[in-house]
């Protein structure tokens, strides 16, 4: 007698579909943290990813930097780093320019510089092919908790929706089940950028009336309590208005290259958590 | 003609053979997304666990099928940021339905096992898109085109035979016609 014997009755499969939706119930309406069960899988298997990236990164490294114009690569990456840099001042700048003309005093925009930032490396991106997710190398402790905002350079990257004591899961801006509250930096006008599953996200809730045009940029607005306000979240692509829709369809590029994200930054500020639903007697 | 395959392997191998397909997959699960990241073939689904998925039933080991199905469903399902049980119910069911169809089908004939894992993606994404359409998860997956879910299907199904081959090299098996 063997622990599987390979002749065995149909019913077996029976067995796991059931035993996969008593877990699709129980989990369901959990949110996406993970349970103590699943945080021990990531902490046993998210070292291989990290092991993985890691030496693709430094194959990669040394293939670029020693292989191909040295210096230039660095000096180009330094430029970049500091347009960036330049650019999300620059950001801040404009933002700062335009509150002051309203009612400066009504409106603190202290939260955006005065939060503790966390540095992460992506270890991992989403292995299901259906959502956008990355994995990042920081987790519970580090002081990361759930809905804390995900930001780099160039704008905002996500929020954690995950967190493992040494891991966290963060979903994109571009996840379809993404929505962040966002401005249009010009006018003020307010939308909700939503991902759509591609590498483009939609402004959602413009109204017909709101002054927006292609290459205005998005910001976030502050409210949702996630996301501190003024962080770049793209520009506008396309706009169209149909005479038959309630709001005007906004296309937006996200202001981060998600393709060659290897470094994120956490916005150390505990996000807002949605009340869970009273649970059933 | 066909490419017969003999290297004497005995039964003691199977569990090497099985340690070997539960490792493969499981790295597979963990490094996919990684994978196709680098390579920049996010829009196109090549998921190799329905191909070894195949392979077992092909080779009367329903168990075994049935458990790395789960559990690989269940690691994807905590690598995903979804509702546990997703992808689990998703490989366990369409595995029952496969399981239904075996005694209509030849898994000897490479043509067959091909067919299985390319349908086995479609109906992946079909079921996928039928589980959030029903149960209130409160998730939406992506409006992936036919097209790309065809591609994918394509793809992994042409990946089949090769990774058939290697596994009927590794458990020495001789009685597939790779014609």
């Amino acid at each position: 007698m063997t622990i599987f014997p390979e002749h065995r009755p149909k019913w077996v499969f029976y067995i796991f579909v059931i035993l996969s939706l008593i877990l699709l119930s129980l989990s369901s309406g959990r949110g996406q943290d993970w349970n103590p069960a699943e945080k021990i899988a990531v902490e046993m298997t998210a070292p291989f990813q990290r092991f993985f990236v890691g030496t693709i990164s430094v194959v990669r490294g040394i293939w670029r930097d020693y292989f191909s114009l040295v210096e230039t690569r660095q000096e180009n990456l330094l430029l970049k780093k500091e347009i960036n840099l330049l650019k999300l001042e620059n950001s801040k700048y404009q933002e700062l320019l335009l509150a002051n003309q309203r009612l400066r005093n009504l409106l603190n925009f202290q939260e955006n510089t005065n939060e503790p930032l966390l540095a992460a490396r992506v270890i991992g991106w989403d292995s299901s092919g259906l959502f956008k997710s990355i994995m990042i190398d920081k987790g519970e402790n580090d002081g990361l908790t759930i809905n804390m905002p995900v930001v780099n350079s160039e704008g905002v990257v996500g929020r954690i929706v995950s967190v493992s004591p040494n891991y966290a899961q963060a979903l994109l801006i571009t996840d379809q089940n993404s929505a962040v509250d966002g401005l249009v930096q010009r006018s003020r006008g307010r939308g909700m950028l939503k991902g759509s599953g591609s590498n483009e996200c939609y402004l959602d809730y413009v109204i017909k009336t709101g002054e927006i045009k292609a290459g205005d940029t998005i910001v976030t607005s502050g409210l949702g309590r996630v996301f501190p306000k003024g962080l770049y979240l793209g520009k506008v692509r396309k706009i169209t208005d149909s005479p038959n829709k309630l709001f005007k369809d906004v296309r937006v590029i996200p202001a981060v290259e998600f393709s060659k994200l290897e470094e994120v930054l956490i916005i150390l500020r505990s996000g807002f958590v949605p009340l869970r639903e009273p649970e059933m007697p | 003609m066909g490419i017969r395959v003999n290297l004497g392997l005995g039964k003691q191998k199977n569990v090497f053979f099985h340690a070997l397909i539960w490792l493969t997959c499981g790295i597979v699960v963990i490094l996919r997304g990684g994978i196709t990241h680098l390579i920049g073939i996010e829009w196109v689904d090549i998921d190799l666990i329905p191909i070894f998925l195949i392979y077992l039933i092909g080779q009367d080991q329903n168990f075994r099928a049935g458990c790395l199905a789960f559990f690989m469903g269940v690691l994807t399902d905590i690598f995903a940021p979804c509702q546990l049980g997703l992808f689990a119910f998703t490989y366990s069911a369409i595995l029952l339905g496969v399981n239904y169809c075996r005694q209509f089908l030849d898994f000897t004939k490479i043509r067959t096992s091909m067919l299985l894992v390319a349908f086995f993606v479609v109906a992946k994404w079909s079921l996928l898109l039928i589980i959030m359409s029903i149960f209130p998860l409160g998730q939406r997956i992506p409006s992936i085109s036919f097209i790309s879910v065809c591609i994918s299907a394509l793809i992994t199904g042409m990946i089949a035979p090769f990774l058939f081959y290697f596994l009927d090299l590794v458990r020495g098996k001789e009685n597939r016609d790779y014609a």
